[in-house]
């Protein structure tokens, strides 16, 4: 098994341990362990980057786990998987905004670790590959309707001009879709 | 003339040297034929600049009034510039093929210059507006005496506003049906001169792995598909992205692909 390193943002250090010692005997190295969604944060804007964050939801610090997770997502594209001990319908709505790759629930088994983290990864990895084989093309359809777009009617007729910017508006909606997941 | 900007070389006579016209508007040729008259009863070589043969009509304006093209002692110089602007666009050896037409007019003559350029507006247009600046501030600065002039009537509907602005740019003044319009956003030549030629240099820091990679990108090949096509690996085709967009300083994937598509790549 190739090495995944994985971080640890928990703010009680017995639960921390013990999933600091699950993952260990998983095969899995620890990245890091932290206590709040700030240090999380910077920790995962340093190399080595770790590939998984194991969120607690509740942290200590200003900003919960669902907070640091959006930002983490947003500014380093990491998966995250969030461990939390309560799952009402408010929280689990506000966690689903953050785009979790998984929800464990405690207390947690062994397993639940290892299913997660690998479905983790390997959606996460899918999703890298539809953005990575997608982007170029899609910006090679948007980058020439545009310029097309803007020749505009000294060069092109009305009508040429309207599909184009139909091919145009379309590659925008597929990019837009893309860049949300 | 609805719809049309026309900017009249009247008001410019005194600061402009280039002229750009429509080659079938009679009055441009007016103007053009008059500005020419002018110049030569004024003592100065004219030369004609443009990438076809003098118009007829123009010609035939100017016999009118006595000034023959060709032969010796001829106050009409006529260059003209062929595919310099066609693909592989050079705008480069434009440049310095109009710079070598304007010094021989000079020692020929003996006399200062006034240049008229009429370009059809094909290849003109398809240069990138900050191409076309620097070709005219080049020619700026090669007629020093006075900034160059713009005679155009473009159709405001086929005008883009990066165009527009170009216009602006270049030009101190630009009268409209009559009214006078003081440009805001008129640069004088020298500083156009090295904002053009800093975008030259952008495109020419490109290593050519670099634009090899570009090209690549710009027709929608995927990294990965880059890194197989040119056996390198995925990293290093990001690396030479990174560094593309870095040294381009353009920030996102579309921009690139329209900057690239615009130097011809793809």
């Amino acid at each position: 098994m190739e090495n995944v390193k994985v971080l640890i943002v928990e703010d009680e250090i017995i639960v921390a341990r013990h999933i600091e010692d699950t993952l260990l005997s998983l095969g899995y190295s620890v990245a890091g362990m932290v206590s709040s969604g700030e240090e999380a944060i910077k920790l995962c804007g340093e190399a080595p980057r770790p590939d998984v964050v194991l969120m607690d939801i509740m942290l200590e610090g200003d900003i919960d786990g669902i907070d640091a997770a959006r930002k983490i997502r947003k500014d380093y594209s990491i998966p995250i998987i969030f461990l939390t001990a309560f799952s009402n319908e408010k929280t689990l709505h506000r966690a689903k905004t953050a785009k979790p790759y998984g929800y464990i629930l405690k207390p947690f088994q062994e397993t639940d670790f290892f299913t997660s983290i690998e479905i983790a990864i390997h959606k996460h990895r899918i999703e890298r590959k539809l953005v990575e084989e997608t982007e170029n093309a899609l910006a090679a359809i948007i980058g020439s309707s545009e310029v097309f777009l803007e020749e505009g009617a000294a060069k092109h007729d009305n009508e040429t001009l309207r599909r184009i910017e139909a091919i145009r508006h379309a590659a925008m909606i597929i990019k837009d879709t893309i860049e949300e997941l | 003339m609805e719809n049309s900007i026309f900017l009249h070389l009247n008001a410019f006579v005194e600061h402009d040297h280039v002229c750009h016209i429509y080659e079938n508007d009679s009055e441009c040729f007016e103007i053009a034929a008059n500005y020419f008259i002018h110049g030569i009863k004024a003592g100065k070589t004219c030369v004609y600049i443009s990438d076809r043969p003098a118009p007829p009509e123009l010609l035939k304006r100017l016999e009118g009034h006595g000034v023959r093209h060709g032969g010796k002692g001829k106050a009409f110089e006529e260059v003209i510039l062929g595919n310099f602007l066609k693909e592989p666009r050079r705008p480069d050896m434009f440049v310095s093929h109009v710079e070598k037409s304007l010094e021989k007019a000079t020692k020929k003559g003996g006399r200062p210059v006034r240049v008229l350029m009429t370009l059809s507006t094909d290849p003109f247009f398809s240069l990138t507006p900050s191409e076309r600046i620097w070709i005219k501030a080049s020619l700026n600065k090669m007629t020093l005496e006075k900034p160059v002039i713009m005679l155009t009537q473009h159709n405001v509907e086929r005008i883009s506003s990066r165009e527009l602005l170009a216009i602006f740019r270049t030009h101190p003044t630009i009268v409209e049906r009559g009214t006078v319009y003081k440009s805001p956003f008129y640069r004088v030549p020298g500083e156009l001169m090295k904002e053009g030629e800093n975008e030259l240099d952008k495109f020419g820091m490109l290593s050519g792995k670099e634009k090899k990679v570009l090209g690549l990108i710009t027709s929608g090949l995927s990294n990965s598909a880059i890194a197989k096509e040119l056996s390198i690996s995925i990293k290093t085709v990001e690396t030479h992205r990174a560094n593309i967009m870095k040294k381009l300083d353009i920030h996102n994937l579309v921009d690139l692909v329209k900057y690239s598509m615009r130097k011809g790549l793809g």
